[in-house]
């Protein structure tokens, strides 16, 4: 792959993560968040096509790409875990604290 | 192979021999020589490293602390962590034993990627130096692990340069992963099929699966906390949206199996000795191959018993203890192999051999406490004590140090062309050993009966303790550079090491010692098993 083509993609890539996050300082509603991951996924399959190569390469490494994909599963799924089942307990608001806001 | 490889072996010319300037050394891309120049840059980060651990004892030895400020005291458990954890125990055997010994066992000329590992060990020294800069110039307080929020709103230490470094050399542990397992995948000689590579290989490929999926998650979660700290977005901050346990789940999805990285090569080394020293066939080799991946996978399952007391549901920690049982299965099973190996074997108590079986209990103990800490109920009373300490002192310095200086010693006449005094050799092993013992083992008690870890100061009944640990300390720093100072010396006056001194299977053997440049003079080709060495015959009854 010439030079030309990997900068270029790498040009892209930081297009897109700039539109991500631009977007995410936009005023969008919960329900509406999950589009957030639009630029990612948009990320994820030009590295895997045009870095990786997928399309063409061996099924080892398309093996290894997909394990990347599984560990992020495990990752997300077991890491969910916690805060979906977690009890939060509401507690009055507060300030942003800091140390110099302590008592001493 | 090349011509030239055969005239060099026959003339006596090695790797070390093949040229002498700095430049062929800074500028190298053969493997040996890039293991050299790691081996050389650990041992100075692991004397680094122990030197914070020695201040550390140091201010122990009395309840109100030696030295006197706690700040000060903060910044050595932290130097001493971070150094130790990121540029001795997870690079120490992968770039070293790794990068000298893959190749030679695979029957390869060099790593799939020679210029790759070059650039991987300047990685390396540019993450090291900058951590040094920012240790040596204040240092940072926040412990090893960098919890939020203390590391991104409260900690006036060197936070984000600290993290830079460990984010470049992360950059280099990538690069080593991936160039094992291309070389493991591509450059096996012929006949050597999957189940005819030595465990160190398959131990070698299972930590770089590791290091490739588990690392870039490290690096991510040490930009976005550089990123809060500086910035301030809400990434870990509750009142800008974030969430604290966030950090944690990030940071032990990567520490955790960071422990494998860690421990699995020293596996491998441990299942290339006892073997050897044994004269058997190593016991079980497909269920110890087998243990490897099982680790591997199984360890990214069980961070979550990191955080049972920070605040995470019951139904999560329920689920983690139960997977964080499940990994001490592989492990298990590596040691009954061990020892199954060894019943019955005609046994050499060489320094190499008393490294491994002193890997193999203090192993076992490390991993055994590591069950009472998975358990919620226990793990209430002792996380952040000092039995957690001496629990991953046992499993990383008890085991994995050993089974590098294990390694270290059966592979340095392959790797220099000398021998090491021997009767030397056995005194460090058990030098080791005794002082390990005498270092840690008092903190499973002070843990137990309820010493915090990282205070700087400590109620005076637990001082009788302390000094015990401090004074084990002592030996075991002795114990440390006793190898320092026979090795050195066998570099000039060591006997001449012959190509297989240890009798022992395996391609690396098939080579002299050192090997020349291109490794083989021929491509050698695997005609059997690997652990090939004769069954030993029945004992007669009479």
């Amino acid at each position: 792959m010439s030079p030309r083509r990997l900068l270029l993609t790498w040009g892209l890539l930081l297009g897109v993560l700039a539109i991500e996050v631009g977007a995410s300082f936009l005023p969008i509603g919960r329900p509406a968040r999950p589009l957030l991951l639009l630029p990612a996924l948009l990320m994820v399959g030009m590295v895997a096509a045009i870095f990786m190569q997928i399309g063409r390469g061996p099924t080892v490494v398309r093996l290894f790409a997909a394990a990347g994909l599984l560990w992020l599963l495990i990752l997300l799924a077991l890491g969910s875990l916690d805060p979906l089942t977690r009890i939060v307990y509401p507690v009055p608001a507060m300030e942003r604290a800091t140390p110099a806001a302590n008592p001493p | 192979m090349s011509a030239a490889a055969g005239a060099a072996a026959l003339s006596g010319e090695s790797y070390l021999t093949d040229g002498f300037s700095l430049r062929s050394w800074l500028l190298t891309t053969d493997h040996k020589r890039i293991a050299i120049l790691y081996l050389a840059s650990i041992t100075v980060f692991f004397f680094i490293g122990a030197a914070g651990a020695a201040l550390v004892r140091y201010n122990l030895i009395v309840p109100e602390g030696l030295i006197k400020s706690a700040e000060t005291y903060n910044r050595l458990f932290t130097m001493h962590g971070v150094v130790m954890v990121w540029f001795f125990l997870v690079p120490a055997v992968p770039v070293t034993l790794g990068n000298f010994i893959v190749p030679l066992m695979l029957g390869a000329r060099d790593l799939a990627f020679p210029k790759l590992n070059l650039v991987s060990w300047y990685l390396f020294m540019l993450g090291g130096a900058i951590v040094l800069y920012s240790l040596f110039t204040g240092g940072v307080d926040t412990g090893w692990t960098f919890y939020t929020p203390l590391t991104t709103q409260y900690s006036k230490g060197h936070v984000v340069a600290t993290v830079i470094g460990i984010f470049i050399a992360g950059f280099s542990s990538i690069a080593t992963g991936l160039n094992f397992i291309v070389s493991i995948h591509r450059l096996r000689a012929p006949g050597m099929t999957w189940f005819r590579m030595p465990v160190f290989l398959w131990s070698l490929y299972a930590t770089s699966v590791i290091l490739v999926l588990a690392t870039p998650v490290l690096a991510m979660t040490l930009v976005l906390l550089a990123f809060e700290r500086i910035f301030h977005i809400g990434v870990f901050d509750p009142t800008l949206g974030g969430d604290p346990l966030l950090f944690q789940h990030l940071f032990w999805f990567y520490s955790h199996p960071a422990v494998y990285i860690m421990i699995l090569p020293g596996f491998g080394i441990v299942s290339e000795i006892v073997p050897a020293f044994s004269r058997k066939p190593l016991f079980g080799y497909t269920f110890v191959v087998w243990a490897s991946i099982g680790i591997a996978v199984i360890s990214f399952l069980v961070w979550g018993h990191h955080m049972f007391v920070a605040g995470t549901s019951l139904f999560s920690a329920l689920v983690f203890s139960i997977l964080s049982y499940m990994v001490a299965v592989p492990s298990a099973i590596k040691v009954f192999n061990w020892i199954g190996t060894l019943h019955k074997g005609f046994i050499r108590f060489d320094a190499p051999m008393l490294y491994a079986l002193g890997f193999i209990g203090l192993f076992t103990m490390g991993g055994l406490t590591g069950l009472f800490v998975a358990a919620l109920a226990a793990d209430v009373h002792l996380t952040q004590t000092y039995f957690v300490v001496a629990h991953f002192h046992y499993v990383m310095v008890g085991g994995m140090v050993s089974a590098f200086f294990a390694g270290l010693h059966y592979w340095w006449p392959k790797i220099t062309g000398r021998h090491y005094p021997e009767m030397w050799g056995r005194a460090g092993a058990l030098i080791i050993f005794i002082g390990f013992h005498l270092t840690f083992f008092p903190q499973f008690i002070l843990g137990y009966l309820g010493m915090p870890r990282r205070y700087h100061s400590y109620a005076p009944e637990f001082q009788v303790l302390n000094v015990l640990s401090s004074a084990g300390t002592t030996i075991l720093a002795a114990g440390y550079l006793l190898p320092l100072g026979y090795l050195t010396w066998s570099l000039l006056r060591g006997e001449r090491a012959a190509p297989n001194p240890w009798d022992a299977t395996g391609l690396e053997w098939q080579t002299p010692s050192p090997p020349p440049t291109e490794n083989f003079v021929a491509t050698p080709v695997v005609t059997e098993e690997p652990y090939a060495y004769p069954r030993p015959k029945p004992q007669a009854t009479s």
